[in-house]
């Protein structure tokens, strides 16, 4: 028996460690598992109060990481919400009629894109070549027009907007039928220009102008704006004619497309012309 | 002397703890996460002094490796491979012995016993606490060849942490 203690006490570290690796493992068996015994774990009181302190400090540092998980659920969101899907409904009302020929069909469309800031604006649709979208197509919003179809896709569509240096356009005084150009200088998003009035016609601040039909691209008597201002240039023969416009293309949502229905006789009639 | 060597190991041991588990636990290596592990606490366990009795040893480091269980959720895992460790200190002392032995108020750092004698203890004792600490993680987590890499990796990087934190320090006591 005292051998036995001598030998214990000889080898006291060895025994020593051996008991304590033996606790280590029994903690690790024992409590890892074990969410009722807490009091090993960081949830304990003290560790539990320091890592609480210690995450409210660092919490800022995780913030990109945050708003990455976050933009990442919103886009996960985004995808499954049903505005993100394509909608393959086409919308077109006609009625037969024997005595009136249908000339315009319109479609419906929604803005996908919209610029009013820039030189040159454009407008993108939701809709395409598919839906019957043409090149060259009026195309209206609310109470006034928006622009002409420059270009489509199998599935949309680019208009140029009527805030667009290159865009002219046929429209009239609706009281007197004098008709000039309608362009937009760039400047006012609310303002277009209507050149070429002859410089004997009657103009009133407030007389409505209105598209003329001459075009094939917009029907006539279509509502553009009224008068807001009208002067003549230094030597000119012509009004220049400031036209606020009806719609405030800033936040249109949805637009009309005008098909015109008879534009390619129109169109072969007028080149015929130009081939003689 | 005797009661600086004790309020310079308390002080160790919430400095080291508290960097530990508040600075080494949160460094993100990313997907690389589980093959790092830097360990700087292992250095209060080299640090404590060469006439504190081995027993004595070992329970103060099963204490520094409860506590760093405790913000680990981890329970035994750190104990152990502190325990293990301060379990080595004494064979470690014995194989790198100067000639003439240990002088009894001498501590094991680089300035009593000079730096190539802190290198090899150090590279030995804290040999001994990562190949214990990922011998108990496996058993937990079952995943051997995986355990090694993590050891060599973790040791290769926590190997050079002790050591710079040594030099900026350079403890007296």
């Amino acid at each position: 028996m005292s051998n036995l203690i001598e030998f214990l006490l000889r080898y006291n570290a060895f025994f020593l460690f051996i008991g304590l690796e033996v606790f280590a493992v029994y903690l690790m068996v024992n409590y890892n598992d074990h969410h009722s015994k807490v009091a090993l774990h960081s949830s304990n009181v003290v560790s539990g109060a320091i890592m609480k302190r210690y995450d409210s400090m660092t919490d800022y540092w995780k913030l990109r990481a945050v708003n990455d998980s976050l933009a990442n659920q919103y886009n996960q969101f985004l995808n499954q919400d049903t505005s993100s899907y394509y909608q393959h409904r086409i919308k077109v009302f006609s009625t037969n009629d024997s005595i009136y020929e249908r000339n315009y069909n319109y479609l419906s469309a929604k803005v996908i894109n919209n610029s009013t800031d820039r030189p040159n604006n454009f407008i993108t649709l939701e809709k395409g070549a598919r839906h019957g979208i043409q090149k060259n197509s009026g195309v209206l919003s609310g109470g006034g027009l928006a622009g002409i179809v420059l270009k489509t896709s199998e599935n949309y569509s680019l208009v140029m907007s009527l805030l667009h240096r290159n865009m002219r356009l046929s429209a009239k005084i609706k009281r007197n039928n004098h008709f000039g150009s309608l362009i937009w200088t760039g400047n006012n998003p609310r303002i277009m220009t209507l050149d070429a009035i002859p410089k004997h016609a009657r103009i009133l601040k407030g007389d409505t102008i209105v598209t003329s039909g001459f075009s094939s691209t917009f029907p006539p008597d279509i509502m553009i704006g009224t008068v807001s201002d009208f002067r003549i240039e230094q030597g000119s023969n012509f009004y220049t004619v400031d036209v606020e416009l009806n719609t405030d293309l800033s936040n249109i949502e949805y637009v009309n497309i005008v098909q015109n229905l008879m534009r390619d006789e129109i169109l072969e009639l007028q080149e015929s012309a130009g081939n003689e | 002397m005797n009661s600086s060597v004790l309020i310079s190991n308390i002080i160790r041991f919430f400095a080291l703890v508290m960097a530990q588990v508040l600075i080494l636990k949160n460094i993100d290596f990313g997907t690389y996460a589980p093959y790092f592990k830097v360990f700087v606490y292992p250095l209060f366990i080299l640090m404590l002094p060469i006439r504190l009795p081995t027993w004595g040893a070992m329970l103060v480091a099963l204490l520094v490796g409860l506590t760093v269980d405790m913000f680990y959720d981890s329970a035994g895992l750190h104990a152990g491979a502190c325990v293990a460790a301060a379990f080595a200190r004494p064979l470690a002392f014995r194989m790198f012995e100067p000639r003439g032995g240990y002088d009894i108020n001498q501590n094991p750092n680089k300035n009593d016993l000079g730096a190539a004698w802190f290198l090899q203890y150090t590279a030995v004792i804290l040999a001994v606490f990562i190949i214990t600490f990922f011998i108990y993680e496996t058993f937990l987590f079952k995943d051997f060849g995986f355990a090694l890499i993590k050891a060599i990796l973790s040791y290769l990087i926590s190997f050079p942490v002790i050591l710079v934190l040594v030099y900026i320090f350079n403890p007296k006591y």
